[in-house]
């Protein structure tokens, strides 16, 4: 055979490759407990994510009661396992007795679908994404781990410059990050129509409040931070001050001005959500670092991080009602104690 | 006996002094400087301390009228913070440097706080303190933002009464503490 035909006929197949793996987008070893009373896509919110590395699952816990409708990302970026950690408590363990939460526990799947040896420039270094596997109550089970934007086979090639919907501009690559591309835009790339349909959510939901669950290096000046978007900064005041009671240190910022696409600036910006980022160090985030993620740690454990992704996240419910004047009820939350070594963290796990 | 009686004679003296030295009356005006978020962070203490007060993030020296009886600066520069504002941080030390010298000829006192640990050192927050601490009747600051015992020593050589808490949730305390003499 010929050099070229042997290229045609290899192009040929990496193209059915394509189109065959378009068929579906990535499922996860998710296992809902009672609380979840319904399990949607996220292309229910925009048709046009149906069949792409985009759609994603989408769960929903609703009370028996009304009450405040919150929305809980994780997986913006894929990597930040801590988020995800946390968002899989809600959807296997906890229950809704009052409000509606939804989870959305990999935002940006597509991102979930590759890996990386290489933090700093990691489409260089493109791998099969990682996996967590550990032992719940039910035996072994298995978590990816992704990286931080949508995989470049995925969308088409990076611009030279990103022009994100106000103006502002970024470097090519960011068009893949989900969280510099807020609001998105309906006609726009994959992680465009990602955002896109996030927000569409969060308009036919009527959400109250967003929160975005990341990790961030741990001598970041993130690490530990809860992100406000400026209109609910003194609730999250109010939450800092409190998980000081709980022994959980959290810094508090604001929304930059300049800085736009993040979720804490737009969602809170563009909705009439409360808007909330939380960030907590991840060792797997330093440079030079050679695992793709952290489980145990002497100062950063998954559990520990996502401890307190949790107790942040339920202390901000906490102020729904007095911020908002509706409020969400939570059941089932695990205990502090389940929250002291990586064996008997896991076990919270279906 | 005797020796009792004095002992305590010397103790409601002593007491006295400091009580006199730490009264602070309402209202209260709370403002930042540098514009991060701890001065958020006071208005929420304050308001748990059930304080009389105005939270003005960029108060400017004008409205220092008669009905401010003290200034709470919160101390901490954020880039952020001051791009929302719209104004850089030479703006920012002149709009102090008036807030502060008008409060002095009113005779309006001032606190100067610093509670958001060792994520608001730096330079140009440090700038700010030794601007605002000569002005002051009384730091607060978090242990956290003292490790280099910065406040220490700025104190120490600008004769100022600190009082350093182990969390910010304590501000709470010293407010109560400090304002309930004055009301
Ligand atoms: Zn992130």
């Amino acid at each position: 055979m010929t050099l070229p035909r042997l290229k045609l006929i290899s192009l040929i197949l990496v193209l059915c490759a394509a189109m065959v793996c378009i068929a579906a987008p990535l499922s996860h070893d998710v296992r809902p407990g009672y609380g979840v009373t319904d399990v949607k896509w996220l292309s229910d919110y925009h048709q046009a994510l149906k069949g792409t590395w985009g759609d994603t699952r989408v769960y929903i816990l609703e009370g028996e009661e009304p009450g405040a409708n919150v929305l809980l990302l994780s997986g913006t970026h894929t990597n930040e396992i801590a988020g995800i950690f946390t968002a899989m408590i809600f959807i296997e363990k906890i229950v809704v007795k009052k409000g509606k939460l939804i989870v959305v526990p990999w935002a940006n799947n597509s991102a979930a679908t590759w890996g990386t040896v290489s933090y700093d420039n990691p489409e260089s270094k493109m791998t099969q994404p990682n996996y967590i596997t550990f032992t719940s109550q039910s035996g072994p089970r298995s978590v990816v781990v992704g990286s931080r934007r949508t995989n470049p086979l995925h969308q088409e090639t990076d611009p030279a410059t990103y022009t994100h919907v106000s103006g502002v501009q970024f470097p090519g690559y960011e068009s893949r990050n989900l969280d510099r591309v807020h609001p998105g835009r309906a006609d726009g790339n994959l992680t465009e129509q990602i955002s896109y349909a996030l927000f569409e959510l969060v308009r036919k939901e009527k959400i109250d409040m967003v929160v975005d669950l990341h990790e961030a290096g741990t001598s970041s000046r993130l690490a530990n931070m809860l992100v406000c978007n400026p209109k609910n900064l003194e609730m999250g005041a109010m939450a800092v001050l409190d998980l000081e009671f709980e022994d959980i240190q959290m810094k508090l910022e604001h929304s930059s001005e300049e800085f736009r696409g993040l979720s804490h600036r737009e969602f809170g910006d563009h909705t009439d959500a409360l808007s909330f980022l939380i960030e907590t160090p991840n060792p797997s985030q330093d440079q030079n670092v050679k695992q793709p993620y952290t489980l145990d740690h002497p100062k950063f454990p998954l559990w520990k991080r996502v401890y307190t992704h949790l107790r942040t996240f339920i202390v901000l419910c906490n102020y729904l009602d007095d911020f908002v004047g509706r409020g969400i009820v939570f059941e089932n939350i695990p205990e502090s104690d389940a929250f002291e070594s990586s064996a008997k963290f896991f076990m919270i796990y279906n | 006996m005797k020796r009792s009686v004095f002992v305590f004679f010397v103790l409601v003296v002593v007491c006295a002094v400091f009580a006199q030295e730490s009264v602070f009356e309402q209202p209260v005006l709370i403002t930042s400087a540098g514009q991060s978020a701890g001065a958020t962070m006071m208005k929420v203490l304050a308001t748990k301390a059930k304080l009389q007060f105005t939270f003005d993030t960029l108060a400017k020296a004008d409205l220092l009228t008669d009905n401010f009886k003290t200034i709470i600066i919160v101390v901490g520069a954020s880039s952020k913070g001051l791009g929302a504002a719209g104004i850089n941080i030479e703006q920012e030390v002149q709009r102090i440097t008036e807030l502060l010298n008008t409060a002095k000829d009113k005779g309006i006192k001032v606190i100067v706080a610093h509670i958001e640990g060792q994520s608001r050192r730096g330079k140009t927050s440090d700038q700010l303190s030794e601007l605002a601490v000569p002005f002051a009747e009384l730091v607060i600051i978090t242990r956290a933002g003292n490790d280099d015992g910065f406040f220490t020593n700025l104190c120490d050589k600008e004769k100022k009464q600190l009082v350093i808490v182990d969390t910010t949730s304590a501000v709470q305390g010293i407010l109560e503490k400090y304002f309930k003499a004055g009301d």
